[in-house]
């Protein structure tokens, strides 16, 4: 006690460490203003803050990653040196999409010896420590958080004007990040993917496709994607209460 | 993790040589804190404070002092500084120090008014601000606010105007490191005999009025497990 570990990591010989790949390379914004979604800020604080501060506090991430769209790199640089993070992740630039994105973080690190990626997105930012926590302490390699979905979801046509399928909801869900991967074979899935030109919308379909096996398990409400304004009213209600409770 | 509570803690206080800033110190060291940094002026008092605190901690590496003028910009950044270089982590910091030149409207002068506010304002937040970027864990933040920033008085205008200006900060940093569990207190004595005190009422006989011991006292509470579980806005301090 009192002495400060800085940039120092606890390193145990005992104990998995995970490499944490925060997607935040998005440009697209349903806010306006012209700055990408991860800039908005949630109780004045930028949004791609909070999941860092998030894994910040997960004793078994030992390095994280965090990527920036092109020609943001000064502004994401500033902000994190502000936040007194700039020491504390490294920063690497986006891909062309959020495939390209996930590769070249996985390339990044590939000689890592963390055997284990958590990948997050900014775009959550009511991630939380027990969350990262659920994921590492369950067994299996290749692991993702999903909810139920509340609503129907039916297939339509390719003009979008004639329902084609009905599916079974009991059958759906709605996937969440984090999501935990065998880094290796994700980045192999993902070379794959790349030379077979075919793209997923996240990980764990990437992974299934090339024959890897992929569990679910229940993942949190409350981690809500933030993608426009009433998104972020409602995330600023839920930190107000998550501190009100941390308080009591 | 940062302490809830005080002994093995580390407890950073500034304005340390003298009144409440003084009797916190010991306070803490008898409590068993870790380590008891007290920052302030080179000056006799600052000496005398060292040579007693000294005698209480028994072991010197509980005891440290870091010399800074905390009325300007820089003094707070070389306190974190050093304190970064000798890798102490803060557990509970106490922003004490204070500063008052009382002078009705006519006759205050700007200069004085900065520098009240560098002292009572902006210290707090550079030392909490740089404490933090740099990593420190830090349990516990008691500004000590005072009574003279809820209610005016004549002829203490800046010093009003800058404590009214602290506990407003202080409302702020609470709701915003709510989530990093990091608990920020603000306390406002009332009259209590301390020399600012004596600049501000002359003639008060200082005997009568609340001790800076008693206001340690109240410091050490929330500095313990039991000042996490007091819900606190503003707290007065008074006899």
């Amino acid at each position: 006690m009192g002495h400060i570990q800085f940039k120092e990591v606890f390193l145990r010989k005992d104990k998995l460490m995970y490499t944490l790949l925060l997607l935040n390379g998005g440009l697209g914004s349903r806010f306006g203003g012209g700055e990408p979604k991860q800039l908005v800020r949630i109780n004045q604080i930028p949004m791609f803050i909070y999941s860092l501060r998030a894994a910040l506090s997960v004793s078994a991430i030992s390095r994280i990653v965090i990527n920036y769209p092109s020609g943001w790199k000064p502004t994401f640089k500033h902000l994190l040196r502000d936040y007194g993070l700039l020491e504390r992740v490294e920063m690497t630039s986006a891909g062309s999409s959020r495939q390209d994105s996930v590769r070249k973080m996985l390339d990044y690190v590939k000689d890592d010896k963390n055997q284990l990626v958590l990948i997050h997105e900014a775009a959550r930012p009511l991630v939380d420590e027990a969350d990262f926590q659920k994921l590492i302490d369950f067994g299996g390699e290749n692991v993702g958080f999903s909810i139920e979905i509340p609503f129907t979801v039916l297939e339509l046509d390719e003009g979008k004007s004639c329902l084609q399928k009905s599916l079974d909801r009991n059958l759906l869900c709605n996937v969440q990040l984090p999501q935990k991967f065998n880094r290796d074979s994700l980045y192999k899935a993902h070379k794959r993917a790349a030379s077979d030109n075919v793209s997923f919308t996240e990980d764990a379909s990437l992974i299934h496709h090339y024959g890897e096996k992929m569990q679910f398990i229940e993942g949190f409400p409350e981690n809500i994607k933030v993608t426009n304004s009433i998104d972020r009213r409602i995330a600023e209600f839920l930190f107000d209460e998550k501190n009100r409770h941390h308080d009591e | 993790m940062s302490r809830d509570e005080i002994a093995e803690s580390v407890v950073l206080i500034t304005g340390g040589s003298r009144g409440i800033g003084y009797a916190t110190a010991e306070a803490a060291l008898n409590q068993g804190a870790s380590k008891v940094i007290i920052v302030a002026r080179e000056s006799q008092d600052l000496l005398e404070a060292e040579a007693k605190l000294k005698v209480i901690a028994k072991d010197p590496k509980r005891l440290g002092v870091i010399i800074a003028d905390l009325g300007s910009s820089q003094g707070p950044l070389d306190v974190v500084k050093k304190l970064f270089h000798d890798k102490i982590n803060v557990d509970h910091l106490i922003n004490n120090a204070g500063y008052t030149k009382p002078a009705p409207l006519f006759e205050a002068e700007l200069s004085d008014f900065k520098k009240t506010m560098s002292v009572n304002v902006y210290a707090p937040f550079l030392l909490l601000q740089e404490l933090l970027r740099v990593g420190n864990n830090l349990s516990t933040v008691v500004n000590i606010a005072s009574t003279a920033g809820i209610q005016g008085r004549s002829g203490w205008l800046t010093y009003s105007a800058s404590k009214a200006a602290l506990i407003a900060l202080s409302e702020s940093l609470r709701a915003e490191l709510a989530g990093e569990g990091i608990n920020v207190v603000c306390l406002s004595p009332g009259r209590c005999a301390t020399d600012l005190r004596k600049t501000l009422a002359p003639e008060e006989d200082p005997n009568e009025i609340m001790q800076p011991e008693q206001v340690a006292q109240v410091i050490m509470m929330y500095l313990s497990g039991l000042g996490r579980l007091i819900d606190s806005e503003n707290i007065v301090v008074r006899t």
